[in-house]
């Protein structure tokens, strides 16, 4: 691990060329852009080259960088242009697996019957529109504000809302289809 | 006709102007060289005389771009191709322009197709870098999607202007031209790239970046020359929502 | 435990989709160290030209097997070129001087009869770069006013689109076009 640990340091660091502070950025932030890209492009392999170029077209864009702004919503901005470009030159094909069920001392019909909702949650995700999934999962997974979001994804904040509430009102009927599960109201 | 008042009044006024200096004889040298360089591509004098009226009349609603009419009718006569190709890619951009609409985008779109290619002795080619009816059906969506976004932006209650009335926006007509050019030209980009019409966010999104990227590397021109403002891709953001961009381009898609 | 909440249930969805393929990106900070070191100075034309020729590019993959052959090259010749375009530093993906929008386009093309670059600034006519000293780095600045300007190098007839200095790229008439915003602040990605 990287000898300085408070991240203004790390950046300042990486600025001046010390690529190891760049490594120790991108321990930290890895999960998170790629959680992003997976959850955005609904397909692993993508992701994986997407959360890769972000940490390289960030370290070469780093003079750009502000720090009155937040790291965090700088690079999610970078990786989601990415993706976008990503998107804009193939068309949507989710090729996520299913995973292997949870194992453990649950109930093995409890077990079941989670998978299954999860399963349909991912599914629903990947039907959903991307312009409803990507607020989605910038809100739910990376945990970003509301005006974090406009500001990565380049909307008005009113949008934003609208879109998380409409997008999950489409995920729940994408999931209630076949009308297994029951969520909450709103 | 969805166009507002200020426009259509602009556009009249180019008419009469060009029309009269047509009838009293006293038309413009250059529009007599596009004339003689039109017919000498091989379209009809009806056709001919359309084309260069449109042209200049583009001329002076400053919708040509950098380009001058009389090198338009040049590039039809230098390049091989088809007729009736050259021909339906004239026609486009002239009904472009006889509607009002701001054409530069399409007319360096056909400049960037025709392209420049040389032999081993660098003499240029009258080869088109891209077969005419390529050409010929790209700058026909683009075409299409340029009037699409103006009734859009006219369903949106945003026009070209001076008056002021209740419940309308109303812009300068090189902004209100710069939105469609660059709206239209992000959505038939994203198009080309294989872009998925249905998807409205992903269109939204080519929309929008592209206003604001434009909108940034402008501002930092002097005060006033910026044609594209904060306020108005703010404006554009506001007032169109995704699902309006998927009707608008699959009209498109289909008229063309 | 039963889920009755949406938003749990999402946030679970997806952390766990995360988790489960996680091993992918394992090691990914060392190969992302092991990448920029090899590129020195940072942020050179080599890293510009490192990128084109990653394999993560599946786009540019078609374009690519014309011009492997060259590819390793061309990263020689990068490397060299960082020690030759000091000014190229700290931006490479427009280079303004301070006295305006000097917009310098730079393209590798070792044994190149021409190489020349057209785009919505020229009226998509030739402009030639120049290789004085016979190294195949061809450069041509150009002062541009502040917009968006689409272009492409062509190289001995072949066109090449896809400029690693580029803050974008569109397809057009099947082919890709690079575009640079002039006067750009921020991200722009």
């Amino acid at each position: 691990m990287y000898r300085v640990q408070d991240e203004v340091s790390l950046l300042r660091a990486s600025l001046e060329g010390e690529t190891e502070a760049w490594g120790e950025i991108v321990v930290r932030y890895k999960e998170a852009v790629f959680g992003l890209c997976l959850g955005f492009l609904r397909n692993r392999a993508d992701a994986e080259d997407i959360t890769h170029d972000t940490f390289i077209r960030a370290y070469e864009n780093l003079r750009r960088y502000r720090l009155e702004k937040r790291f965090s919503t700088w690079i999610f901005t970078i990786a989601s242009n990415l993706c976008r470009n990503r998107l804009r030159h193939r068309r949507y094909h989710p090729v996520i697996s299913p995973s292997d069920p949870v194992s453990g001392g649950l109930d093995p019909a409890a077990v079941v019957a989670q998978e299954d909702r999860w399963t349909r949650v991912r599914e629903g995700l990947d039907v959903l529109p991307y312009g409803y999934r990507a607020p989605l999962i910038l809100r739910y997974y990376n945990d970003l504000s509301y005006r974090e979001i406009a500001e990565v994804l380049s909307l008005p904040e009113g949008t934003v809302k609208t879109r998380i509430h409409r997008g999950k009102v489409m995920l729940k009927q994408a999931i209630e289809k076949d009308g297994v599960i029951h969520y909450e109201r709103g | 006709m969805n166009r507002c008042i200020m426009k259509a009044y602009l556009i009249t006024f180019a008419w009469i102007s060009v029309l009269l200096l047509s009838e009293t004889g006293v038309a413009l040298a250059s529009q007599t060289d596009v004339l003689t360089t039109l017919r000498e591509v091989g379209l009809s004098s009806a056709t001919a005389v359309r084309i260069s009226t449109a042209l200049e009349l583009g001329l002076s609603l400053d919708h040509l771009g950098q380009y001058a009419p009389e090198e338009i009718a040049q590039w039809f006569k230098v390049k091989e191709g088809p007729l009736d190709d050259k021909e339906a890619i004239l026609l486009t951009i002239t009904q472009a322009l006889e509607d009002g609409l701001p054409a530069a985008m399409l007319i360096d779109k056909v400049k960037q197709g025709l392209g420049q290619i040389y032999d081993d002795k660098k003499n240029i080619i009258p080869q088109p870098r891209h077969p005419l009816p390529q050409i010929r059906h790209e700058i026909s969506v683009r075409a299409q999607l340029l009037a699409g976004v103006e009734g859009l932006l006219h369903g949106k209650n945003i026009f070209v202007s001076e008056e002021a009335r209740a419940g309308l926006t109303v812009l300068p007509l090189r902004r209100f031209d710069a939105l469609v050019t660059n709206i239209a030209d992000a959505l038939g980009d994203y198009l080309e790239g294989d872009g998925n019409p249905y998807d409205g966010f992903l269109l939204y999104q080519a929309m929008s970046t592209r206003l604001r990227n434009q909108s940034s590397a402008e501002s930092v021109i002097p005060a006033g020359e910026s044609i594209i403002p904060a306020e108005d891709v703010d404006l554009v953001l506001d007032r169109i929502e995704p699902g309006d961009l998927t009707p608008t381009v699959l009209k498109a898609l289909n008229q063309s | 435990m039963r889920e009755d909440n949406l938003e749990e249930t999402l946030k679970n969805v997806l952390q766990r989709e995360v988790s489960d393929e996680a091993f992918h990106i394992e090691g990914l900070e060392e190969r992302i160290v092991t990448e920029l070191a090899g590129q020195l100075p940072k942020s050179s034309p080599l890293e510009a030209l490192k990128r084109l020729l990653a394999p993560t590019r599946g786009a540019r993959l078609g374009q690519l097997a014309v011009i492997g052959a060259t590819a390793a090259v061309f990263l020689v010749l990068g490397a060299f070129l960082a020690g030759h375009l000091p000014f190229l530093e700290g931006n490479p993906r427009l280079a303004v001087t301070p006295s305006g929008n000097e917009v310098l386009f730079i393209m590798p093309a070792i044994g190149a009869q021409s190489v020349t670059v057209v785009g919505s600034f020229n009226d998509w006519e030739a402009t030639p770069l120049s290789d004085e000293n016979g190294d195949g780095i061809w450069t041509k600045s150009i002062s541009l006013p502040p917009g968006r300007y689409e272009y492409a190098f062509v190289i001995d007839g072949r066109w090449w689109g896809q400029d690693p200095l580029a803050d974008e790229y569109v397809r057009s008439f099947g082919e890709y076009n690079s575009v640079r915003y002039v006067g750009l602040a921020g991200d722009g990605a």
